[in-house]
């Protein structure tokens, strides 16, 4: 059952972040969502289970999301979290490479796209 | 007896002595043997009455053929006009005349030339009588000097051919190098070292930097022991401000500097000090060209040659050449600069493409989100549609989402009519105060979202001509701004008039923006900080400056990192404004 499976949603963009937590709800997951990597960190480090995926936007203020990536690989525990990067950026495939994740969703989102990745690549 | 009476003529002493008295036999023998021709014709006819072997064995004419002829018997008529003419000129004039070089057409040995004395000879009435005639043939010296003359020219032209290909190779050469690389700093130092010791013995160049400040970009010194001297003037005595000053005088001027010959006592004069001094004779300077560094007729420095050592003396030829260096080094630095320009042109353009790719995408993501949600939620066949609270804010939502595109489609599209000059203005008599307290209203929702409370001062109706939709453009931009770098604190704007012009003012308390960055916010796509870390395209300060200069006014700004910005606009007046136009 992916019913007890947390996802942790990072997005800058109160309205995109909002949508996908109806998907998230509507599929059964729960959901944690920070609007920039800095807050995603902190609720991290203060979570006793950590999350089963991370949709993570690149483009964001404060702490964008290839320094929050960075930050994960830091920590042994934290790196294991499968990472999926959410991007508008037409270079996704040039920047993926310094990205480490397991999947990229191209913006516009897709419905499907979104809640398939979240299936297939939740831990 | 016919030569004891020619006047002017001194018998030599041997022939004064008694016994050689009227030896004319003598004399016969002395004018036989003369290595010269000698000829005497009579001064009323001009007909030979003597000829000597010499004149025989040029002429090529017997004397028994010349004598009783005259000129026109023997020589074509031009030769036989000029020698009577002169003839004529010796016996009128009683003097003797020297022709220096004469034509004359010989039997068997062609045109001679001759150098010819002819000199009056006095009957007893003192009249002339005869005319005597000396001529030397100088026809193989004439053409041995021809011969070196010639080739002297031709020495000489060869060395000019030589000189050209060696400057137009040289100006190849250099042409080549200056561009050979975009980095002309660089290719400058490269150059001084091609063009010593080919254009002198030492070569710097300087350039005039932005806010009026030189720099010698380049020296070299044909003599490797001569570098420390070089450093030293580079290091110790950088170009001074001393807009009289050589080298200063020619970026200013745009004119080249030329001396021949420097004198020392120059040098002195020109030494700031006893080092300067030390290091100027050190380096050598007997002559020098300076010349402008130019392109598009904007002076952007000067190249400097100067002779030492060599003992080179410049010629106005050296001068043309270092002006066409000069043009050409001009127009390679500004080919770097233009390629610098737009290689910064195409960087702004793709981040501002990568830019706008984001800001558009993202509301086109909510928005697609939010209505594969409803889809999703709605299955007619089975009677299933979204409760009407999810459903309203779901088409709140997606209605925000066309909002945001639509303010950045007119963003795009009001940039697009700056750069074609379509931006067109509805000017209208309206109050500032009212249009500011409008907005505010109308997006206090907006700002209440960024935590940004508002206040606005104004002392009463302030009336300006204005496009009403434009200015509240200008409005709503700054105040978005505000909200947008105004980390939560309080915005304030407020309206007054000072010296008829009105003033707009908005003021947060944000992470405010760098002093450098104070003219390139109102650039296109520019950001005091890092597009990653704020949405937007980057064009709204770029925008309003456009109206406010539009509406004759101007906007700036001034801050302070982490205490946040003041933009202040002024407009003129009504009452201004009426002024301005009426005039």
């Amino acid at each position: 059952m992916t019913a007890t499976k947390k996802i942790l949603v990072i997005e800058d963009d109160q309205y995109i972040r909002e949508s996908i937590e109806m998907i998230l709800e509507s599929e059964g997951y729960h959901f944690i969502s920070a609007d920039n990597g800095k807050v995603a960190l902190e609720k991290l480090c203060t979570m006793s289970e950590l999350p089963s995926l991370i949709l993570l936007d690149l483009m964001m203020p404060v702490m964008d999301g290839f320094q929050f990536r960075k930050e994960l690989e830091k920590d042994s525990h934290l790196n294991k979290i499968p990472v999926v990067v959410m991007s508008a950026d037409g270079q996704i495939n040039n920047k993926q490479k310094q990205v480490d994740c397991v999947h990229y969703l191209k913006k516009p989102l897709e419905l499907d796209d979104v809640v398939n990745s979240v299936q297939q690549y939740s831990a | 007896m016919l030569f004891r009476r020619a006047k002017n003529i001194k018998l030599p002493a041997f022939l004064q002595k008694p016994e050689l008295h009227g030896t004319e036999k003598f004399l016969d023998r002395l004018i036989e043997n003369l290595p010269n021709m000698v000829f005497v014709k009579d001064a009323k006819e001009l007909r030979f009455v003597r000829f000597n072997k010499a004149g025989e064995d040029l002429l090529g004419y017997s004397r028994h053929d010349l004598i009783g002829k005259n000129d026109y018997d023997f020589f074509p008529k031009e030769q036989a006009d000029f020698f009577t003419d002169k003839d004529r000129a010796v016996l009128a004039g009683n003097v003797i005349v020297d022709i220096p070089e004469e034509s004359i057409q010989t039997k068997d040995k062609g045109i001679r030339i001759l150098h010819t004395r002819k000199i009056p000879v006095f009957g007893a009435d003192g009249k002339p009588e005869y005319l005597l005639g000396i001529s030397e043939d100088i026809t193989e010296r004439k053409k041995a000097e021809e011969s070196l003359l010639r080739a002297t020219r031709e020495q000489a032209a060869l060395a000019e051919r030589e000189l050209v290909n060696r400057r137009a190779s040289f100006l190849a050469n250099a042409s080549t190098l200056l561009s050979s690389s975009l980095d002309y700093h660089e290719s400058l130092q490269a150059l001084a070292k091609l063009a010593v010791p080919f254009l002198g013995d030492w070569c710097t160049i300087t350039m005039l930097k932005d806010g009026g400040k030189y720099e010698r970009v380049a020296a070299y010194h044909i003599n490797p022991s001569k570098e420390v001297l070089m450093n030293e003037l580079s290091s110790q005595y950088p170009i001074d401000s001393d807009k009289t000053a050589g080298i200063t005088s020619v970026i200013n001027s745009g004119k080249t500097l030329f001396t021949p010959f420097v004198p020392d006592d120059q040098i002195e004069k020109a030494a700031k000090d006893e080092n300067h001094l030390r290091i100027m004779r050190g380096l050598g300077c007997t002559s020098c060209i300076v010349a402008p560094i130019s392109s598009r007729g904007k002076i952007q420095g000067a190249i400097s040659f100067v002779a030492g050592e060599s003992g080179r003396e410049y010629t106005q030829g050296d001068v043309a050449f270092v002006e066409e260096l000069g043009r050409r080094v001009g127009i390679a630095i500004d080919n770097a600069l233009l390629f610098e320009s737009a290689q910064k042109a195409i960087s702004a353009r793709d981040e501002f493409l990568s830019i706008a790719s984001h800001e558009l995408k993202t509301p086109i993501t909510a928005l697609k989100l939010q209505l594969q949600i409803a889809q999703r939620n709605t299955k007619p066949s089975e009677n299933i549609t979204p409760t009407p609270e999810k459903l309203a804010k779901m088409l709140d939502v997606s209605s925000v989402q066309v909002n945001r595109l639509t303010t950045l489609i007119d963003d795009l599209l009001d940039v697009t009519r700056i750069e074609a000059g379509k931006l067109s203005f509805q000017f209208e008599m309206l109050d500032v105060s009212k249009l500011i307290n409008e907005t505010v209203d109308c997006y206090s929702e907006h700002f209440k979202e960024f935590h940004c409370p508002v206040t606005i001062q104004v002392d009463g109706p302030v009336f300006i001509s204005a496009d009403r939709f434009r200015l509240e453009q200008v409005v709503l931009n700054l105040l978005s701004n505000a909200a947008k770098y105004g980390a939560g604190k309080p915005i304030e704007v407020s309206v007054g008039v000072e010296n008829g012009r009105v003033r707009i003012s908005v003021r947060d308390y944000g992470i405010g923006i760098p002093a450098d960055k104070y003219e390139k916010i109102f650039e296109r796509f520019e950001r005091a900080i890092s597009a990653q870390n704020i949405s937007g395209l980057g064009l709204g300060l770029y925008i309003t400056k456009k109206i406010v200069q539009a509406h004759q006014g101007n906007i700036t700004v001034r801050s302070e990192l982490g205490k946040g910005s003041l933009f202040v606009v002024e407009l003129p007046d009504a009452h201004a404004l009426h002024l301005a136009r009426t005039s």
